[in-house]
């Protein structure tokens, strides 16, 4: 039992549908106590991914570890410590809510209704309704409920906010922030980039049944930065642009382009020796470095 | 942890059961009810012909010797003799004419024959002196049981007969109720596995410490547990119908409720169909229809064992053939090894649909 290592210990983890690849050669680790958000273009392999660690489905290869416990070999043991909120998913429409609640909560060999019925108060869902009865988004709320209620100490989600009204959201990150400062490990998918940009300590990205890249939010905040567009007098040596902190440079005869992640200073001193036309300096946001793994080939 | 998934599946399934229970209660007990009308058709029926009780018929050293009484105020010219295959005389024909009361015919073997005898009177009128039947020497419940139709279901017996309580709910509700419940049953346990692949449950249901073995282990014990209240309950309502019109003497409690219990390892057989075709093919519909093709084709086999001669190994290979309700009914005699083949069996499909499903993807 490596109480200290990852949670979640994902290695070279593939899945194939018959012929297709889901997800392909998979490495991930989620620490204990973060939040990690899961961000790819739909049909990326989020959902694979996560519900190969459920057992839901069979891996083809690789290795995946919870609490330091085979996925599928110890599965049960696992299940008794996850909350999980699958992407598309449904209940017993003839029964009430708190009836279902109560049954999954009894499943997992806890008794205790006290957080169900706090929970639903908060995302104010009425637990008295027929399943068949609710909206979409309080079918959602129903689920978020279900995959807290028994106080798990790790939550995996599928888009946990599809279908929740933005003051839900709010409310709804606000509950994870208060979820991670008692401990708890979340692994989320998302396509909400803001909402993967204000929760989340980490964020994966996959593209095509492959990882590209996993950072710390905070470390790609300070990376972003801004980019900086120039445009001299006459052809520049990219050379001059060789400045600690000074990426994604692009020189195209006259012009450079370039994501300032230092200080700015630095880099007007250095230019000031050339005759420059024109300038522009923008500010380059999370949202728009994760559009780059959505829309360009390859990735970033 | 408690057998939770066996506790929902009954609070979900209860009504329907209700509601089907009270189908089958109805039939359980109609069916009695109706004996003493059908038994009274088939009485009428033995002594039926008209004015029989003049008109004796023998068979004597091939020869039928026909021999009547006639009382009447006028002077009888003659007796004429008249025969026709069936008892409406419709297509009669003189046999002859005679000034005594009685008449030797040739005995031919074949078809039953109907005979009339008519006193012409000397005014010329016609006055019916009664009728008589070579079928009247038979037993018209052992010709009709004999029928290839019916041999469908009396499973070559001799002993089971329309007339008696027993033999009559052997035809007119054992016959097909296993295709009634099995029918409901294939339905039932399909929607309940299936249903959770159609309606995308199996994620939220799998997501806590269930064992998909367990999941399966209780929904079967659920299902098979409603099935066998269904059974009893219809055995005690048929029960007290029978007593009812005063037939206790030959389908009494024991034989109600043993004959319907030795349905239920069956049904469980059934239920483990579903469940495998459901994991299968992970949804409700087409294994509903999977299972209720393996029980048409289960009766199929089964009418064909017995109505085709060189086939009657066919019936043996169904499941259907080890539910011998007649034995119990006619009997009394409740064949535990029949009772316990059925339940290896249901034991056996269910470990299948365990099997299955415990290793495979479930799809999103
Ligand atoms: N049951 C299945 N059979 C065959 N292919 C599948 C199946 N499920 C998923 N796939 C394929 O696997 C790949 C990954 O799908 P997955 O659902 O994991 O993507 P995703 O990242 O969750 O997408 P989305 O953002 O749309 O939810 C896709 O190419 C998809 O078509
Ligand atoms: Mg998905």
């Amino acid at each position: 039992m490596t109480e200290n290592g990852p949670v979640i210990e994902i290695r070279g983890l593939t899945k194939n549908y018959g012929d297709v690849v889901g997800i392909k050669d998979l490495d991930l680790n989620i620490h204990r106590g973060e939040i990690m958000g899961f961000l790819g273009p739909n049909g990326a392999g989020k959902t694979t991914t996560i519900r190969t660690c459920l057992d839901l489905l069979q891996k083809t290869s690789g290795e995946v570890r919870i609490f330091g416990l085979d996925s599928h070999h110890d599965s049960i043991e696992i299940r008794r410590r996850i909350g999980y909120l699958p992407g598309d998913f449904g209940m017993y429409n003839d029964l009430p809510v708190r009836t279902i609640l109560r049954y999954l909560l009894s499943l997992s060999g806890y008794e205790d209704d006290g957080p169900m019925e706090e929970l639903a108060r908060r995302f104010a869902l009425d637990l008295d309704k027929r399943y068949g009865s609710l909206s979409k988004g309080n079918r959602q709320k129903a689920g978020i409920v279900q995959a807290f209620m028994a106080g798990q100490e790790l939550i995996i989600m599928d888009e946990p906010t599809a279908g929740l009204d933005p003051l839900m959201q709010q409310e709804f990150y606000e509950f994870l922030r208060e979820e991670r400062a008692e401990g708890k490990t979340i692994f989320m998918s998302s396509h909400i980039l803001a909402e993967v940009e204000e929760v989340c300590d980490r964020v994966a990205i996959i593209r095509d049944a492959e990882l590209q890249v996993v950072e710390r939010i905070d470390a790609l905040k300070e990376k972003m930065g801004k980019t900086l567009e120039i445009e001299f007098d006459k052809e520049i040596d990219p050379s001059v642009f060789d400045i600690r902190g000074v990426e994604g440079l692009e020189v195209d005869g006259r012009r450079a382009r370039m994501i300032i992640a230092c200080d700015l200073d630095q880099v007007v001193k250095r230019v000031s020796e050339h005759n420059i036309v024109n300038m522009s300096l923008e500010t380059f946001s999370l949202d728009q470095f994760f559009m780059t793994y959505y829309s360009r080939p390859g990735g970033g | 942890m408690r057998a939770s998934t066996l506790l929902l599946e009954i609070r979900k399934g209860w009504k329907g059961f209700l509601i089907f229970t009270a189908v089958v209660v109805l039939i359980a007990g109609g069916f009695p009810q109706l004996f003493p009308i059908v038994q009274e058709q088939f009485e009428e029926q033995d002594n039926g012909l008209e004015g029989q009780e003049s008109v004796r018929l023998v068979a004597e050293n091939g020869q039928l010797l026909l021999s009547w009484d006639f009382q009447h105020h006028g002077l009888v010219q003659e007796y004429r003799v008249i025969e026709d295959d069936a008892a409406h005389l419709a297509t009669a024909e003189l046999v002859g004419s005679t000034s005594a009361k009685n008449m030797t015919i040739a005995d031919e073997d074949g078809d039953e024959r109907y005979f009339a005898v008519i006193a012409v009177m000397d005014d010329s009128s016609q006055v019916p002196v009664g009728m008589a039947s070579t079928a009247e020497l038979k037993d018209p419940m052992a010709e009709l049981m004999a029928t290839p139709y019916l041999q469908i279901f009396t499973d070559g017996r001799d002993d089971l007969r329309m007339d008696d309580m027993a033999g009559f709910m052997s035809i007119e509700l054992y016959s097909w109720l296993f295709l009634l419940v099995g029918t409901w049953l294939a339905y039932i346990s399909a929607r309940s596995v299936g249903g959770d692949f159609d309606r995308r449950r199996m994620d939220v249901v799998f997501s806590t410490p269930l064992m998909r073995r367990r999941y399966l282990a209780e929904k079967f014990l659920a299902i098979s547990l409603m099935t066998f209240a269904v059974l009893m309950v219809s055995a005690a309502f048929m029960t007290l119908s029978v007593a009812q019109v005063g037939e206790s003497g030959s389908l009494g409690a024991w034989k109600a409720f043993v004959s319907l219990l030795g349905a239920w390892p069956l049904f469980m057989f059934v239920i483990g169909l579903g469940f495998l075709f459901a994991a299968l093919l992970r949804s409700a519909r087409g294994a509903a229809a999977l299972t209720f093709g393996v029980l048409l084709v289960q009766y199929v086999f089964n009418v064909a064992g017995h109505m085709i001669g060189g086939l009657s190994w066919l019936h043996t290979v169904t499941a259907l053939a080890y539910w011998d309700y007649n034995s119990v009914l006619l009997d009394g005699v409740f064949v535990a090894g029949d009772f316990v083949l059925l339940l290896v069996l249901a034991a056996l499909i269910l470990l299948a649909a365990m099997i299955l499903f415990d290793r495979m993807d479930i799809p999103a």
